[in-house]
């Protein structure tokens, strides 16, 4: 009983002593998945509505920002618990960004409620569609590659 | 720390972060526009067009329609095209392939008028000129435009005018 009340308080002050650097090190992972997940999601859907891109680019190009954020997500993770870690919550986020501009319409363009639920459940399938395959694809390859060429972590 | 070059402050390899904004900043500059284009593109269907005059031309063989656009968009919108039926007690009386709309360039939130010319049947002018007259003239159809270079259109308010 007296030995568990110790260890558990020395694992408290050890907790407290790293406490600052595991803050850092969260929101370093935050930091660095918010981006990731930015990347990919604005990618991903310039490679769905292509036709209303910049003439100079081609909507395959934007396949190109998703592999490199799944290539960086290898170099800006501590280990690979950490990398996985951050490319869940990229993808995520990157599902979230497109659900979010597939829907926009829906309040910028001013619908009546009726059409709001007509449309609400044929747009969020018609955006899952259209990004579950490219988007994972893309992201995991560039990830996979980047850990097949630097098979130890970083640091 | 053997790998991806000396660390930043907070201990992220400094050419990884670099590379991840510079993607960043990329990509942000081609989503921009794409994500307006899309938004603007199921806006505009929401304009109203509405017929403000009409003039008549070449001893009433031609009619001058003003038309105003006011864009609801949050993108530029441009006026390519017009489909356009005149009718009078439910006859068409214009030559519908022989409409013409003004190309006019809309700024987001703007109002703009543009002229659209349509040409009136052989034989129908004496009746054209009576529906003026009297506000039997009626008034339908498409207005085409242009969205981030995608084309839609919009419909013309139904509008009879005296």
């Amino acid at each position: 009983m007296t030995e568990r009340l110790y260890i558990s308080s020395a694992r408290a002050r050890a907790a407290a002593l790293v406490d600052r650097d595991r803050i850092i090190a969260a929101m370093e992972t935050a930091m660095v998945s918010l981006l990731l997940g930015a990347i990919a999601g604005m990618s991903t859907f310039v490679f769905v509505q292509g036709q209303f891109t910049p003439a100079v680019v081609e909507s395959w190009h934007a396949i190109g920002p998703i592999v490199v954020a799944g290539l960086l997500n290898r170099l800006l993770s501590r280990n690979l618990r950490n990398g996985m870690l951050i490319s869940f919550l990229a993808v995520a986020l990157a599902f979230v960004i497109n659900f979010t501009v597939w829907l926009a319409p829906l309040w910028l363009s001013g619908y009546s409620w009726f059409a709001v639920n007509i449309l609400l459940p044929v747009l969020l399938g018609r955006s899952l569609l259209s990004v579950i395959i490219v988007l994972p694809m893309s992201y995991y390859s560039g990830y996979f590659t980047a850990m097949f060429l630097m098979p130890s972590s970083r640091r | 720390m053997s790998e991806g070059g000396p660390p930043t402050a907070n201990g992220l390899p400094l050419a990884a972060t670099i590379a991840l904004i510079l993607t960043f900043v990329l990509t942000a500059s081609m989503f921009v526009p794409t994500a307006v284009g899309f938004v603007s593109y199921d806006q505009v269907q929401t304009a109203e067009m509405t017929v403000e005059r009409i003039d008549v031309a070449d001893d009433g063989e031609m009619l001058l329609l003003s038309i105003a656009f006011a864009n609801p968009t949050i993108e530029t919108v441009d006026v390519v095209g017009a489909e356009l039926y005149a009718r009078v007690d439910g006859d068409i009386v214009n030559h519908i392939a022989g409409v013409r709309a003004d190309q006019a360039t809309v700024p987001t939130g703007e109002t703009r008028r543009f002229h659209v010319r349509v040409p009136i049947r052989d034989g129908q002018v004496d009746r054209v000129q009576q529906a003026l007259d009297s506000g039997n003239l009626v008034f339908s159809g498409n207005i085409w435009v242009e969205v981030s270079n995608e084309r839609r259109t919009v419909d013309l308010e139904r509008s009879s005018h005296d």
